[in-house]
């Protein structure tokens, strides 16, 4: 604990002119959905100038969840994954339109694409040919199977990586068919995987002046998270299953019911002596429950549905949050299963500053997950609302390509570029 | 006991962070991951464990259905390309040697708010001063602070607090946790990525970093979905992870779980003419969208299976995706072992390991054409413990003797 204090001290102590970590790094975002923005939110929020690149043709999927009037301007997830981005529209149909994308990535550092493989190439901006107007250009593909690879043309989202990385086979009941987590799956998992590709290219690529490309498999970055299975089932005899909310060590171990509608406290005993303090909150008694021993670990996993109902006779009148601070507060690991509600007020998150309030044309004040790490000497940048659609326009094609104002136009009659999609 | 198979020179390759030295301090499953895919990717880290029995993991060796193991899953696939060091940390006499070994690398991992090192003599401050390039890299449950800072946590609280749970399950039923303790890798993979962050403005500015991990803050970034819902139209969300939007959802085949997934209206009307009923996409209650179709599960899953009936999983599958339609297979782990396109792009090592034999575990999730890695093996509890307090801190073998001797180091 005083290793912590100390490095705050130093933190504050320190003079704060440090820049964000990406500073002067310019992106160049083909992505759309979660993965990738994903990726370049990441990159954004470190300081990196993201130019998200989208067209009045075929608009950002996640643009799809907002409503009411103009709802492509409301969706919440991309509003919240696209903060810190300078958007623009290109037809990249429109041999135009590819040109100027090839003039942007002369001046960037990086390219980020989730498309399948056959996507950029028909645009005739695939890595060998981008390189040729940047020779150490960065470029992380992301496509759900792998651009080398027998699959290269199958399609996957969140759910398809989900299912094939092991996750819904090893979520849900004892007695239930295999389950989704219920998140948006394999998504953010290709998303980190993709932003610590994307670094080690930069580290490479600051000591050797050597860009590359990055051929990056959202099946594999999805089953990368839950490889441990894999390890298991090639030591084990029994396959690694789903086993509802039991633990193979620890009872109980599980999801308690409390105080109203579907409220309920997880919670994990890990020891004799945390069962003991768990009863002894509860006021029951922690050697049996009149049939069944309980006082150790070994009686409690023979023995566990007996316990679950034991704890759980005793739970169902508490307030769920009073019981996680008594329960914590005697060392048991337990937390609330919150909703969205209860997420966004939850003083922890308050008090670490996590959320990012934006306010937003149409949309009014709203708050958005922030980043999970802090770094305490380097920044993250002043958080910048996610863009309109084509908002960039004049800004990127005008100011840093310096196409000129009778060529916007031009290109705007004739649909390259805009800022009111075609077809919603 | 672990060795490679016998070396294969077209296969030892540095990797992209080949010049970074990453020094492992921590003893949690999130921080591993964070040290093993900076390993992964060419750093060369060194793991301190105990001597005796090491790093506590190495002593998790029952499988999820109770099933005693040979080794622990969870300590060999967290622990490749790391180098083990056997060192005493609460001996008096180890301080010094940590003192050198956090001196000598760049970036030291260690698994959060709980002082490990401060009450090991080190303290973070007087590290910063001695060595104003390092990166301390802390993984925690909850953060560095905060009310929750020192509370207790495990996976499947993370699940809780991080918003996965309360939406999965059935309608009626408990909250589930994901499988997997996938929070735990989650957070890991976002201290790398962090730590790398770090190591860039270090190379412009010269000076480290303190960088505080949050295993809840990364949870909650892959759980957003209901938060923001409840921010925009204060809204909740049933409990129902056995479907989701689209419709998808899971089909019992003779062989396995298919995943039939439907995302865009256009895949809607594919899936339609896919099993032969072009009558649903012409149908006026289904002409919704991806939510309003919900209402009618039940008839979609039935007209599903009977086209899928007598169909193997594997199958339908291949024959979907050249429909353009985003199924998937739900994989068990034998399962994925076996995928055909895993193979084809050479995604598993094989390690050999006493006692156990071979094992495989998968390369970092991506090829990098100019500086391709494969990850080595985990390491024997103190194999090298001698090189590198010889080579890198420059002990005698006389000194190492004694150290030995007295049990500082094994």
């Amino acid at each position: 604990m005083t290793a912590q204090l100390d490095l705050e001290t130093r933190a504050t102590a320190a003079p704060t002119e440090a820049l964000p970590p990406l500073a002067g790094l310019r992106i160049v975002d083909l992505t759309q959905f979660q993965s990738g923005p994903m990726v370049t939110l990441i990159a954004g929020d470190l300081g990196a100038e993201v130019i998200k690149v989208e067209s009045i043709q075929r608009v950002d999927g996640w643009r799809g969840g907002g409503r009411g009037e103009r709802r492509w301007e409301k969706s919440p997830n991309f509003n919240w994954v696209n903060r810190n981005k300078k958007g623009i529209t290109l037809n990249l149909t429109d041999p135009r339109g590819a040109d100027l994308l090839r003039r942007l990535v002369a001046v960037s550092d990086v390219v980020v694409e989730n498309y399948t493989p056959r996507v950029m190439a028909n645009f005739g901006l695939d890595y060998e040919r981008l390189r040729e107007v940047r020779p150490d250009l960065v470029m992380l593909s992301m496509p759900g199977f792998g651009g080398d690879s027998p699959w290269r043309d199958y399609t996957a989202f969140a759910w398809t990586t989900e299912q094939m990385s092991m996750l819904c086979h090893l979520t849900g009941y004892e007695d239930s068919g295999p389950l989704f987590t219920s998140t948006t799956g394999g998504d953010p998992l290709a998303a980190l995987m993709g932003t610590l590709a994307l670094f080690a290219a930069l580290n490479h690529r600051r000591r050797t002046g050597e860009g590359q490309h990055i051929d990056l498999s959202q099946l594999e970055t999805a089953t990368a998270f839950a490889a441990q299975a894999l390890v298991e089932a090639q030591l084990a005899q029994i396959e690694p299953t789903r086993r509802g909310n039991d633990s193979p060590v620890h009872a109980p171990h599980g999801a308690f019911p409390c105080r109203g509608e579907d409220r309920w406290l997880a919670l994990a005993c890990r020891s004799d002596a945390e069962w003991r303090g768990l009863c002894e909150e509860l006021g029951l008694p922690a050697d049996t429950d009149g049939t069944h021993p309980m006082a150790t670990t070994a009686d409690r996993l023979a023995a566990r549905e007996a316990v679950t109902a034991h704890v759980a006779r005793a739970t169902a009148g508490r307030d769920a949050d009073e019981l996680m601070l008594a329960l914590q507060t005697r060392g048991i690991a337990a937390g609330v299963v919150v909703d969205g509600a209860r997420m966004l007020a939850d003083p922890h998150l308050a008090a670490r500053g996590f959320w990012v309030v934006q306010d937003r044309e149409g949309v009014g004040e709203k708050h958005y997950p922030g980043q999970p790490f802090r770094l305490r000497r380097a920044p993250f940048v002043d958080p910048r609302r996610s863009p309109f659609l084509g908002e960039w326009n004049e800004a990127v094609l005008g100011g840093l390509l310096g196409v000129p104002d009778d060529q916007l136009q031009e290109l705007a009659g004739d649909r390259v570029i805009g800022t009111d999609p075609l077809g919603v | 006991m672990t060795r490679s198979p016998a070396p294969d020179p077209a296969r030892i390759r540095r990797g992209p962070l080949a010049d970074e030295r990453v020094l492992d301090l921590s003893s949690t499953p999130a921080a591993a991951f964070c040290a093993k895919l900076l390993g992964d990717l060419g750093a060369d880290v060194v793991k301190v464990e105990p001597p005796g029995d090491g790093d506590p993991s190495r002593g998790r060796t029952t499988a999820g259905s109770g099933e005693g193991l040979a080794a622990s899953p969870e300590f060999l696939y967290l622990n490749t390309s790391k180098r083990s060091v056997a060192l005493d940390l609460d001996s008096p006499a180890a301080r010094p040697l940590l003192a050198e070994l956090v001196r000598t690398h760049d970036i030291v991992v260690v698994d959060g708010p709980d002082g490990r090192w401060e009450q090991h003599g080190l303290s973070a401050a007087t590290h910063a001063e001695a060595h104003p390039g390092a990166i301390v890299v802390a993984v925690s449950p909850f953060g560095g602070d905060g009310p929750y800072r020192d509370f207790a946590a495990t996976p499947l609280i993370a699940c809780a607090l991080g918003g996965w749970m309360h939406t999965c399950g059935e309608q009626g039923r408990e909250p589930l946790q994901a499988g997997g303790d996938i929070t735990d890798t989650v957070a890991g993979a976002y201290a790398a990525v962090a730590a790398l962050a770090a190591v860039e403005a270090r190379a412009r500015d010269g000076v480290g970093d303190h960088v505080d991990v949050s295993a809840l803050e990364a949870a909650i970034t892959c759980a957003f979905f209901p938060s923001m819902l409840f921010e925009y139209h204060s809204e909740g969300i049933g409990r129902h992870s056995d479907y989701m939007t689209g419709p998808s959802f899971h089909v019992r085949c003779g062989d396995g779980w298919l995943g039939v997934n439907v995302l865009t209206e256009q895949q809607w009307e594919t899936l339609c003419a896919f099993i032969g009923r072009p009558d649903m996409a012409d149908d006026p209650r289904f002409a919704t969208d991806y939510y309003g179709r919900l209402a009618y599960l039940p008839e979609i899953r039935e007209a599903i299976e009977t086209a899928f009936e007598g169909r193997t999983a594997l199958e339908t599958f291949h024959e979907a995706q050249l429909w353009r339609l985003p199924f998937g297979l739900v994989t068990a782990p034998r399962d994925a072992l076996e995928l055909e396109v895993h193979a084809a792009r050479d995604y598993f090592e094989t390690h050999d390991v006493d006692g156990v034999g071979e094992v495989r575990t998968p390369r970092v999730p991506f090829v990098m054409a100019a500086t391709p890695s494969r990850p080595s093996p985990p390491p024997d509890l103190g194999a090298d413990t001698e090189p590198v307090l010889r080579d890198l801190l420059g002990l005698t073998g006389t000194e190492l003797d004694d150290l030995r001797s007295a049990g500082v180091i094994a």
